[in-house]
């Protein structure tokens, strides 16, 4: 029983920092971001694995982690205000080449991490050549240039 | 495109061209409701640091005092964590003796206890220790617990014989 329950208790726990924390925090991976990813993976297998260590232990909680996950994906599917919460939405950072800089400050991006994207996606040399940058519900920014 | 395509509900187009539903209504209302969970976050972080998440702090553990002495225990602990619960006594005696009632059993293992206690009672009223040495009694016994089970652990402390004094300690899961 305990199992399940940690389990259950550690996945609400993960979603809810992790999405309040913003969209920005985990999905720009620098060097020092994939550390912090790191410790949080080995701070939640304790929190999760307690000191048990069996294998029943592990085996109940990867089917709770599976079923929550499996379970939240329905309730996503029912009701979209829910996935909304859970999941987010896109937000337009640049709109016909116009800068929305309220977006902007809101979801942390800064204008570099849009040109930074515009280079590595199309090799795009300036900001006058991007016509939609969207952040979107992963955390990634796309990015839409002008057309020739 | 295929039936099930057509019978999701359509993305709306807009203004500026892009097919992309954005509910910046929704959005607005989250990054404020963000902002206030970072304050969340912060206030959670100075009481963890004043003692109230358990594992040391000023306001961690608290203490009782009676004629008998003082009990110093946690009033906040956490689950399959190690704490401690020191007990001093105040009048001076050839032996001490240390009663807790059942239901700290309930909550708490004990690991050790320094000095270990000559002998161990068991009554309705608890387990009752006592300590004795040759030259004197300690007046001082530390017990090092580790909660058992998550809960509000509500037990019963008595020194030397004297009334109980109930204590409470919140075991954090």
């Amino acid at each position: 029983m305990e199992s399940v329950l940690r389990g259950v208790a550690v996945y609400v726990i993960l979603l809810v920092i992790v999405r309040l924390s913003g969209r920005r925090t985990l999905a720009q991976m620098t060097a020092f971001d994939f550390v912090l990813l790191l410790i949080i993976a080995e701070t939640t297998q304790q929190a999760l694995l307690g000191d048990d260590f069996s294998i029943a232990n592990a085996v109940l909680l990867i089917v709770t982690l599976f079923l929550t996950d499996i379970m939240l994906s329905y309730v996503k599917e029912w009701m979209p205000s829910a996935s909304r919460w859970i999941d987010g939405t896109p937000t337009v950072l640049i709109s016909l080449g116009k800068l929305d800089q309220r977006a902007m400050q809101r979801a942390r991006v800064a204008l570099e991490d849009i040109l930074d994207a515009a280079r590595e996606q199309h090799g795009l040399e300036r900001l006058d050549q991007i016509k939609f940058a969207v952040l979107e519900v992963g955390g990634h920014l796309s990015i839409i240039p002008i057309e020739k | 495109m295929n039936k099930d395509d057509t019978a999701q509900p359509p993305i709306p187009i807009r203004d500026d061209g892009l097919q992309l539903e954005e509910h910046r209504d929704f959005q607005e209302r989250f990054w404020t409701f963000e902002r206030w969970a970072w304050v969340g976050f912060g206030l959670i972080l100075l009481a963890a640091l004043a003692g109230l998440g358990g594992g040391g702090g000023v306001l961690a553990h608290t203490t009782i005092t009676s004629e008998a002495g003082k009990v110093d225990y946690p009033r906040v602990a956490r689950w399959e964590s190690a704490d401690e619960v020191t007990v001093t006594f105040g009048s001076p005696r050839e032996e001490h003796r240390l009663t807790l009632s059942p239901q700290f059993s309930q909550y708490f293992q004990i690991e050790d206890i320094q000095p270990l206690p000559e002998r161990s009672l068991t009554s309705p009223a608890g387990e009752a220790m006592v300590f004795r040495s040759e030259n004197g009694p300690p007046s001082k016994v530390v017990l090092h617990l580790r909660p058992q089970r998550p809960g509000l652990a509500s037990y019963e402390v008595s020194l030397d014989g004297g009334d109980p004094v109930g204590v409470t300690t919140v075991v954090l899961p």
